[in-house]
């Protein structure tokens, strides 16, 4: 039942998905060919000012509306995945459909939470992939090739463990982070579509006040203990450094403090997050 | 054939005196297979299990009779039409004297009135 | 016979309003049972509860011996008031979805009903007026080999003509393990084809009889019957 979920899940986001990543890429190639031969023209002659004037003031407008476009995508690509489906599939019209099919409720938060995940994933990927195409020239090549090793080298200086166990640390934080976020996403929305009138506005509201009190703890913890939410968005802001500050440095116990509870932290409240949506999806469901 | 069907008596009894009617009138043959209760139904769109009601109630009249894999039959019994036949034509008689008695016609008055129609519709 | 459905003590408030109110309730396979009642009776309700969109508050609700569940939905077929389908689904994504969710659908039945009201599985549902949307849904849900369909008003907005569709549809897919639940108070135009009626208002069940019964001592239909009990 969930791979039929999965299939369909996909079928129909992707209707919107793969346009808009499409779309990512032709912006990309367009701009990379702009960057090419018109923003690093050479000009013989820049005797005319205005013309020069002009020519600066359109890079600066294009690299604007590029950057806009990126974060366009981004924030719709989040806001469709992980609301918008979300609510529209399951808690409107087409709950109806939904919610009769042989599938546990179970089923159907993984099913969307998969297909969310895989596509933020992609999302963040192509948007690193579109940056680096866009600034790729030969300069920074011989940037990275002059100070890879040097870059790569000074990592456990700062962060107290090695580049090749931190990076894979970072992205599975990261990974977890957004799974995480996802899933408190559909528990606000979950309880507030348990209720008989202003569905939305209760699922924002509890949503804030989820916010709020993560906030609050947050800090407390950090308070307390001086390990920091490093990296995790959904256990409040980021308190990376509040606390020790002189400790944080080549710190391979204060690395593994901040991750191992940023980790933690991330799947208790995924857990905890998916365990409420399952049930405001089976004892209190409401369709109106 | 149009099941018009009125709205004090059970469905199924109304069926009963359309198929009953049909038989008389010679719209099923002596002998002749009768459809399905499914397509009975749909064809006096009422329910399958109101059409079934109908059939037993006509099975026990003795008109259909049923075989045991092959379906319901037309009864072949000549003797039992006829019987049926002039039941209903007596039921029709008693309402058509219930209905002249209560515009207050004597018996020789409706002889006399039925007499003359009869030779008038020749 | 078999229970296919049983309610006891079955309660649903929203809020501080009740829409249902300590239903006890049996259905068997094999009837066709009309749900009725004036509007906010709680016909909706009563439905949404044996589909699982909706919890009981107080009670116990059972299909064939469950509470609704993935099981349940196995074998209960539901036509909502409402259209459920993206409107940038083909009839062929829908056929795809039905094959794809439910083992008991039957694909060339739902084609050959498509077929017979001249709708091509190539169209789009945004291209279709309501009306022909709602009978795609219809076609879907009849199409399914369920024990237990439950339809919320399928007479309700729409033409005679159409109306005897629908009415056929259910009595061509009748068989003796199943029950069909009809909600609707357009009690006259269905009432040839029911087993079963069920009365209800304000949360309670008034009367269950059959309309055989209701003919025989009342000597009236039942449409007549429902405008007597329910006088304004």
């Amino acid at each position: 039942m969930l791979g039929k979920l999965l299939k369909h899940e996909f079928k129909a986001v992707n209707r919107l998905m793969i346009p808009l990543h499409l779309g990512l890429v032709v912006i990309t190639i367009i701009g990379r060919f702009y960057v090419q031969f018109v923003v690093n023209r050479e000009h013989v002659n820049y005797s005319n000012t205005s013309l020069r004037m002009w020519e600066g003031l359109m890079d600066v407008m294009l690299v604007s509306a590029y950057v806009i476009a990126l974060i366009a995508i981004f924030i719709i690509t989040w806001l469709y995945m992980d609301i918008l489906r979300f609510r529209k599939n399951l808690f409107t019209d087409e709950g109806y459909l939904m919610h009769t099919l042989p599938a546990s409720a179970a089923e159907h938060i993984f099913a969307k939470l998969t297909v969310s995940t895989v596509w933020q994933i992609i999302d963040g990927l192509l948007i690193c992939l579109s940056v680096f195409a866009m600034l790729a020239n030969k300069t920074v090549f011989q940037f990275f090739g002059y100070y890879w090793d040097d870059m790569w080298n000074s990592f456990p200086q700062i962060f107290g463990v090695s580049a090749g166990i931190g990076v894979p640390i970072f992205l599975i934080t990261g990974l977890l982070d957004t799974i995480a976020g996802t899933l408190i996403i559909y528990m606000c929305i979950a309880i507030g579509h348990s209720f008989n009138t202003h569905k939305i506005i209760s699922s924002i509201g509890i949503y804030m006040g989820y916010k709020f009190v993560a906030n609050l703890l947050s800090s407390i913890v950090v308070a307390l203990t001086s390990i920091g939410t490093l990296g995790n968005m959904n256990a409040g802001s980021l308190f990376f450094g509040v606390g020790s500050y002189y400790s944080r440095f080549n710190n391979p116990a204060y690395f593994w403090a901040n991750m191992g509870f940023s980790i933690v932290l991330s799947l208790a409240l995924g857990a905890g997050a998916f365990v409420l949506t399952n049930h405001f999806m089976t004892k209190r469901l409401n369709l109106e | 054939m149009a099941w018009i069907l009125d709205d004090s008596r059970p469905i199924y009894l109304q069926i009963v005196d359309v198929i009953k009617t049909n038989i008389i009138a010679g719209a099923y043959q002596p002998g002749d297979k009768l459809p399905s209760v499914r397509d009975l139904a749909m064809e006096a769109s009422v329910n399958p299990n109101t059409m079934q009601k109908a059939l037993t109630e006509l099975e026990r009249s003795g008109l259909v009779y049923t075989q045991r894999t092959s379906g319901r039959f037309i009864t072949e019994d000549t003797a039992k039409m006829t019987e049926i036949k002039e039941q209903l034509a007596r039921e029709q008689i008693q309402l058509f004297l219930k209905n002249m008695e209560q515009l207050g016609f004597k018996k020789e008055d409706i002889k006399r009135l039925l007499d003359q129609e009869l030779k008038g519709g020749q | 016979m078999e229970q296919l459905l049983s309610c006891q003590n079955l309660t649903k408030r929203y809020g501080y309003k009740t829409a249902l109110d300590s239903i006890n309730l049996t259905i068997e396979r094999g009837r066709i049972i009309g749900l009725l009642g004036p509007n906010g009776s709680g016909k909706t309700t009563l439905i949404k509860l044996i589909n699982g969109l909706l919890a009981p508050t107080e009670g116990l609700l059972l299909i064939n011996g469950a509470i609704p569940g993935p099981e349940t939905k196995k074998i209960v077929s539901y036509l909502p008031e409402r259209t459920y389908f993206n409107s940038w689904m083909k009839v062929t994504d829908i056929l795809d979805f039905f094959c794809d969710f439910y083992s008991d659908f039957d694909r060339n039945r739902a084609i050959e009903m498509l077929h017979r009201l001249n709708i091509d599985e190539k169209d789009r549902l945004s291209s279709m007026s309501k009306g022909t949307k709602e009978k795609v849904q219809l076609i879907m849900v009849m199409s399914r080999d369920a024990d237990l369909y439950c339809l919320d008003e399928p007479i309700g907005g729409v033409d005679p003509a159409a109306r005897d569709y629908i009415l056929q549809t259910i009595i061509t897919n009748y068989n003796e393990r199943a029950s069909v639940l009809i909600s609707t108070h357009l009690i006259s135009d269905i009432e040839n084809v029911l087993d079963d009626v069920i009365f209800i208002q304000n949360g309670h069940i008034r009367l269950t009889t059959s309309v055989d019964d209701i003919r025989e001592q009342e000597g009236k239909s039942v449409d007549a019957l429902f405008r007597e009990v329910f006088r304004c």
